[in-house]
């Protein structure tokens, strides 16, 4: 009996040996549902060329749906020294590759919509923090951020 | 920023010693200035220590153009219950106070993580980190 329970105990093990190391290889797969929440983040960079030519700047909150929607956001942005209150909102998608796209328009305080800005988006640490780059010309501006919870 | 007041962050919560990173640029005056077009880019790096009373004290080194020099800053902030917030912080480089500087705040990652961007006009400037100590 004694040995039945260490055999069941050493095969238990072996397997879990083997198990184990595939699990952690498993490759994350990345949804609407998984990267949904709200987002602190910081914008930097530059404006090549155009009236606002500059270093850039920002910091704000924006709320990822998983319908694909974004909603509730609103930052501070700097263009060369020219500081603004804006909220967004827009459309993002996520491949099962943790890539995906962005387009979020732009409104100012009074909710004139100001421009729509496209991004690429990459996300990690367990969709838990995204990062961007404007893909508009002349810009060199991307963007960190975090799950706010 | 807007505040909705429904998801947490608090001076309790945000109070500790954090490390940040400075990033940025400094408008220049281009009549007075050989830079192009118009910047210099600014680094640093540092810590600082938000108590649960809303005051805000910190300092560390600090690389304007080609100038090393140690920034020291304290002041007071607000945080909002959605996690945005401002701060007001009165910044000395190398013994020189340069007065109150402003900057709009959020909190990330349950109140560890933050992001500043200064509300200036001759400054534009993110600062950003994450909590090394809890109050």
């Amino acid at each position: 009996m004694k040995r039945q329970t260490a055999s069941a105990t050493l095969t238990f093990t072996v397997a879990s040996l083997l198990v184990a190391p595939a699990l952690l290889a498993a490759p994350e797969k990345c949804s609407l549902q998984s990267v949904a929440g709200t987002y602190a983040y910081t914008i930097s960079g530059n404006v090549l060329a155009g009236p606002v030519a500059g270093p850039t700047a920002g910091a704000g909150i924006l709320t990822l749906n998983q319908d694909g929607t974004m909603s509730d956001g609103s930052q501070t942005r700097s263009f060369n020294g020219s500081i603004a209150d804006e909220t967004t909102d827009g459309t993002y998608s996520v491949n099962d590759n943790c890539t995906g796209e962005a387009s979020i328009n732009v409104y100012d305080s009074n909710g004139n919509l100001l421009r729509t800005s496209l991004l690429h988006l990459v996300w990690d640490d367990g969709s838990s923090e995204v990062r961007a780059v404007f893909r508009a010309p002349f810009t060199a501006i991307n963007v960190t951020g975090r799950k706010r919870k | 920023m807007r505040a909705d007041d429904h998801n947490g962050c608090s001076y309790h919560g945000v109070a500790g010693k954090w490390s940040y990173r400075l990033s940025g640029s400094i408008l220049l005056d281009p009549n007075t200035s050989d830079a192009y077009p118009n910047d210099a880019p600014v680094a640093g790096v540092g810590t600082f220590t938000l108590d649960k009373d809303g005051k805000a004290t910190g300092g560390g080194p600090y690389k304007s153009g080609n100038t090393l020099s140690h920034v020291t800053f304290s002041g007071t902030y607000t945080v909002n219950a959605d996690c945005t917030g401002s701060l007001s912080l009165d910044t000395i480089i190398d013994g020189q106070d340069l007065g109150n500087i402003e900057f709009d705040q959020v909190f990330g990652d349950s109140m560890n993580e933050f992001h500043w961007i200064a509300r200036s006009q001759e400054l534009v400037v993110n600062v950003d980190g994450k909590k090394q100590f809890r109050d």
